[in-house]
């Protein structure tokens, strides 16, 4: 064995990884070339006093029971987000101004005065159909039944609360004279959906966002055939409904979004197509 | 005390994932030399890796798949930019060390002659020190006692850079092991 075989093998020596014919050569070695034994002994000696002195530490108590706790609460997010939501909304301080938002004080009046658990969107509904989810999950935000699960007008804390969470990528474009409000993460029959909300003057804008293939195959979430194409073939789909509300819907890679507001088409269109997007992309 | 959820999904996490715990907060500690830190680091990876549970492949190393979402949460949160470690003098922990072999009688008492009593926290600091790539393998080999093959799958790269890191890695903390140990005065300033 030559030097430079020897300092390749050091660690592994020192680790007892050789066996018994490569160790019995490096010992070899070793006893002939003092710079090459001086790097197995202080290797040696180092990786001792390591071991010796930095041990295992056991897992400090309630870590434990933090994370059970933890993950129960994210099994039965509904009403422990509403409780984190609540205590989060009155504890930020650059939130507060935002009560002048009818929604965001809807909200709060309604969580006062009722008490009522929150509507998860889309969870409850029988519906698998994206458009169907997405004008409902509107009409119970504006009724206050449901509230984001994050309440923050900063796209860089809503871009952490999405990361990691969903199969596609969670948009937060930014619009034009609109401000983030907020966001709420759940699932349909496991689909991940995402959904952000905006203001826009004293419009509500809810953009409810979902895996583009997983609306196509049609398992989970359905979307009508002619509204596919539409998308297919353009990459938009809008309709006006007869209450005044418009849904827009488009996509953007594999991320299907909708756009519900009580806007007209000509604006809710010029709103999302103005300004920069941003896109976050997920695990 | 009791750990166990209500629903079969959260009692499956539990009982396989909760065993791994040890390993993962030891890890964390290590990295970031801070028990809050770690504490922090530990709850984060359980929620990502309940939140992504089926994605996990039932069979397959699940240490591996835990450590993985741990490390990818630490580079998110703590990396610092790696930066070459300042010039360290090796000869002078070479000078140092070949005066005092020889009087060692016993190679055991050669830890001690060598870097004197240096507390834990010393050694954690001398650690924590060491760039991101080197700490890693450092910790799973001298700390938790892994195997070059479970670190190799840890750390996702071939078992001659898991020997490689670990040789530069304790080449670099020895030189730190020695300024700590001259901080002390438990070795002449020349």
């Amino acid at each position: 064995m030559d030097c430079k075989e020897f300092q390749e093998k050091v660690s592994a020596a020192v680790d007892r990884y050789l066996r018994n014919e490569e160790m019995d050569a490096f010992t070899e070695h070793g006893s002939r070339c003092p710079e090459c034994q001086y790097e197995y002994e202080i290797e040696s000696v180092t990786k001792a006093v390591v071991r010796s002195k930095a041990k295992l530490l056991p897992v400090p108590s309630g870590l434990l029971e933090r994370i059970a706790e933890q993950i129960n609460d994210e099994q039965n997010s509904g009403f422990a987000a509403m409780q984190t939501w609540l205590l989060a909304f009155l504890q930020r301080p650059f939130v507060k101004p935002a009560i002048v938002l009818s929604f965001a004080s809807a909200v709060v009046v309604v969580f006062l005065t009722t008490g009522q658990p929150p509507v998860n969107p889309a969870a409850d509904f029988a519906t698998d159909d994206v458009i169907q989810q997405s004008l409902t999950n509107y009409r119970a935000v504006m009724n206050g039944d449901i509230k984001p699960q994050l309440v923050s007008g900063r796209s860089e804390n809503l871009k952490s609360f999405f990361s990691g969470k969903t199969d596609f990528p969670v948009l937060l474009p930014t619009m034009k004279s609109c401000s983030l409000v907020g966001g709420v993460l759940n699932d349909h029959s496991g689909a991940a959906l995402a959904h952000v909300l905006y203001t826009h003057n004293s419009n509500l804008i809810y953009v409810y966002q979902a895996c583009w293939q997983t609306v196509i195959k049609g398992e989970r979430l359905k979307l009508q055939q002619q509204a596919k194409d539409e998308l297919q073939r353009t990459g938009w789909f809008a309709e006006s409904r007869p209450d005044g509300q418009t849904i827009v819907l488009w996509t953007k890679g594999t991320t299907l979004c909708a756009a519900v507001a009580h806007m007209s088409k000509k604006d809710l269109i010029a709103c999302l197509t103005e300004g920069e997007d941003s896109e976050y992309r997920g695990w | 005390m009791t750990i166990f959820g209500p629903n079969e999904k959260q009692r499956e996490f539990m009982r396989e994932a909760i065993p791994h715990m040890d390993l993962l907060y030891n890890f964390g500690l290590r990295m970031t030399n801070n028990t809050a830190d770690a504490d922090d680091l530990v709850q984060d990876t359980f929620l990502k890796a309940y939140r992504f549970w089926d994605k996990y492949e039932k069979g397959t190393n699940i240490r591996a798949w835990l450590f993985r979402i741990m490390k990818n949460s630490y580079i998110n949160r703590y990396r610092k930019e790696t930066k070459e470690p300042d010039t360290v003098d090796y000869d002078e922990v070479k000078n140092f060390y070949t005066s005092i072999r020889d009087e060692s009688a016993d190679p055991n008492d050669l830890q001690e002659s060598l870097f004197g009593n240096l507390l834990d926290d010393d050694v954690a600091g001398a650690v924590a020190s060491l760039p991101d790539d080197f700490r890693t393998v450092v910790i799973l080999c001298d700390i938790e006692g892994l195997t070059y093959e479970e670190i190799a799958e840890f750390v996702d790269c071939p078992i001659g850079t898991v020997r490689s890191r670990l040789h530069r890695g304790r080449k670099l903390l020895r030189s730190k092991l020695m300024q700590y140990a001259k901080n002390r005065g438990y070795v002449p300033e020349n």
